[in-house]
């Protein structure tokens, strides 16, 4: 039977609020949809005088909404730790693949080649300005031997 | 140059080659196995990322469009029960917008690992070119120490040293890739297990919009456009049951015609003013409205994108694992490279013994 009275009205609203609260509770997205629709049709059905009864309504439909994505946020943010982990494990397992790429592409290697051939240019440009006697031909016998070592590695690069 | 003392020295050195060879050609077999395409991975990737990045801000702003239709002047009879919500709303924007940025830093963390899969297989795809470039750094490092240019023979044997060595690369690429893959692949499946749930999450937080928006412009509006709505509903239903006094009147033309058809056209001109009325008020629920619709398509396409992301990443660990097709044609061409190496080599161990 249709409410005739205001207290009826208030009744009927009592009713269909406690069904919203308990919708957002289950956490149940269509009943919550079907509680605010209720609400909805209770504010277009309702008579002008009950204008506060209305208001209580509207702000119900927005209180389940506001349940809903609240409880829509919360489990956004109970995934946050897990998440933090996995940039953790999906890092390292990129910087590993990183690492293995630069060995493919045999990048240190190259760099080491480089750097030797650098390296020995610079010593006999020095070793090439010293004079052959005294202090100059000790240093001079000493970038010898310095050239000497790298033609060493150069030789266990050759053999590779 | 490789600086080689002796010829005895570098005749003994290819048979080393030779022996090289031998292991090389069990190498080849082995190497010749076609990366999987990562491609595919990455653009599943780039696709999520955007669709991750979306979907959190339709969201947020969805929240913050109802906050909008909220703001009243402080003279409004429900000011303060409306700005509560209002600020509850905007909270929950600034909640949405924080996890989103979370989001992003595992989106960005997953291109990352995207590129490192790409490297390996660009190092695998460039092993050739790599290679190349390591003899050249060694034969100029060689030119610094003035030896004498490399001898054929030898030159051979670089030829089927960069050979093997660009096989091998391609191998340890294959490994690389396959051992990465697996490692990841459970972490990116729970990745997307995470983003399914999020995208599952972010539609909730617009699924009850539409009321909310229609009740915060009842809200927002007071009794005045409460009433005027009503008033609405009760003159649209006057509208249709005149419309069907009409139709059920048929066409006769007589008194009760008329009457209905002048109350008709008052009911219509009655609507139209009513909804003047209120138009410029439904407006802002309407754009509301039209977010949320935006949203849920969205969301949609987050989901499935995330659907097409794990399963691409599956299928590429499939296929690594599986070590991928083999490559006959490029086998065949190995062995032809490898046999003209020899032959070379051969006839020039040869001149030099009969010179």
């Amino acid at each position: 039977m249709a409410a005739s009275t205001l207290l009826e009205w208030g009744d009927e609203l009592d009713t269909l609020i406690r069904a919203g609260l308990s919708a957002v509770q289950s956490g149940d997205t269509a009943a919550m949809q079907q509680a605010q629709a209720d609400l909805a049709d209770f504010v277009n059905r309702s008579p002008d005088y009950a204008d506060a009864l209305d208001q209580q309504a509207n702000l119900a439909i927005l209180d389940i909404d506001l349940g809903g994505t609240t409880q829509a946020a919360a489990g956004l943010k109970s995934r946050r730790e897990e998440v933090a982990r996995i940039i953790k494990t999906i890092g390292g397992v990129a910087g590993e693949l990183k690492k293995g790429a630069a060995t493919l592409r045999l990048d240190r290697a190259r760099a080491a080649v480089d750097l030797a051939t650098k390296t020995v240019s610079a010593l006999k440009e020095v070793r090439d300005s010293l004079k052959n006697t005294g202090n100059d031909k000790a240093v001079g016998d000493a970038i010898l031997k310095a050239i000497s070592e790298i033609q060493g590695i150069r030789s266990k690069i050759e053999s590779l | 140059m490789f600086a080689v003392r002796s010829f005895s020295r570098r005749v003994s050195r290819l048979r080393s080659w030779r022996l090289l060879l031998m292991g090389a050609a069990s190498l080849l077999v082995g190497g010749c196995a076609e990366l999987p395409d990562v491609k595919p991975f990455a653009a599943a990737t780039l696709s999520l990322e955007k669709s991750v990045q979306a979907g959190f801000e339709a969201s947020a702003g969805a929240q913050e469009q109802v906050a909008s239709l909220l703001e009243v002047p402080e003279s409004h009879s429900a000011k303060a029960a409306l700005e509560e919500r209002r600020e509850e709303y905007l909270a929950l924007a600034g909640s949405i917008r924080t996890e989103g940025e979370h989001r992003a830093a595992l989106m960005r963390a997953l291109t990352d690992y995207t590129d490192a899969l790409a490297a390996i297989v660009d190092a695998s795809d460039n092993a050739q070119g790599n290679v190349n470039a390591l003899a050249d750094s060694v034969v100029g490092l060689a030119s610094v120490f003035q030896a004498s240019p490399i001898p054929a023979v030898a030159g051979g044997a670089i030829d089927l040293g960069k050979l093997a060595l660009a096989e091998a690369i391609k191998m340890k690429a294959s490994r690389d890739l396959r051992k990465g893959l697996e490692a990841a692949n459970p972490v990116v499946q729970r990745a997307a297990e995470l983003l399914l749930a999020d995208a599952r999450d972010l539609h909730k937080t617009v699924a009850t919009k539409a009321h909310a928006a229609q009740a915060a412009i009842n809200l927002a509006g007071g009794e005045v456009y409460t009433r005027q709505r009503r008033h609405m509903g009760r003159l649209e239903g006057r509208r249709v049951a005149l419309l069907k006094t009409l139709n059920d009147l048929a066409s006769d033309v007589d008194i009760e015609t008329h009457n209905a058809s002048d109350d008709l056209l008052k009911v219509e001109a009655a609507l139209s003013a009513a909804r003047a009325a209120v138009e410029p008020i439904e407006r802002e629920r309407d754009q509301v409205l039209g977010g949320v619709r935006k949203a849920e398509r969205l969301f949609a396409t987050m989901e499935e994108a995330v659907a097409a992301w794990g399963k691409a990443h599956a299928d590429l660990t499939v296929a690594a694992r599986e070590g991928g097709t083999i490559n006959v044609r490029r086998l065949v061409e190995l062995a032809v490279q490898a046999k003209d190496i020899i032959e070379k080599m051969e006839k020039a161990k040869e001149a030099k013994n009969g010179g």
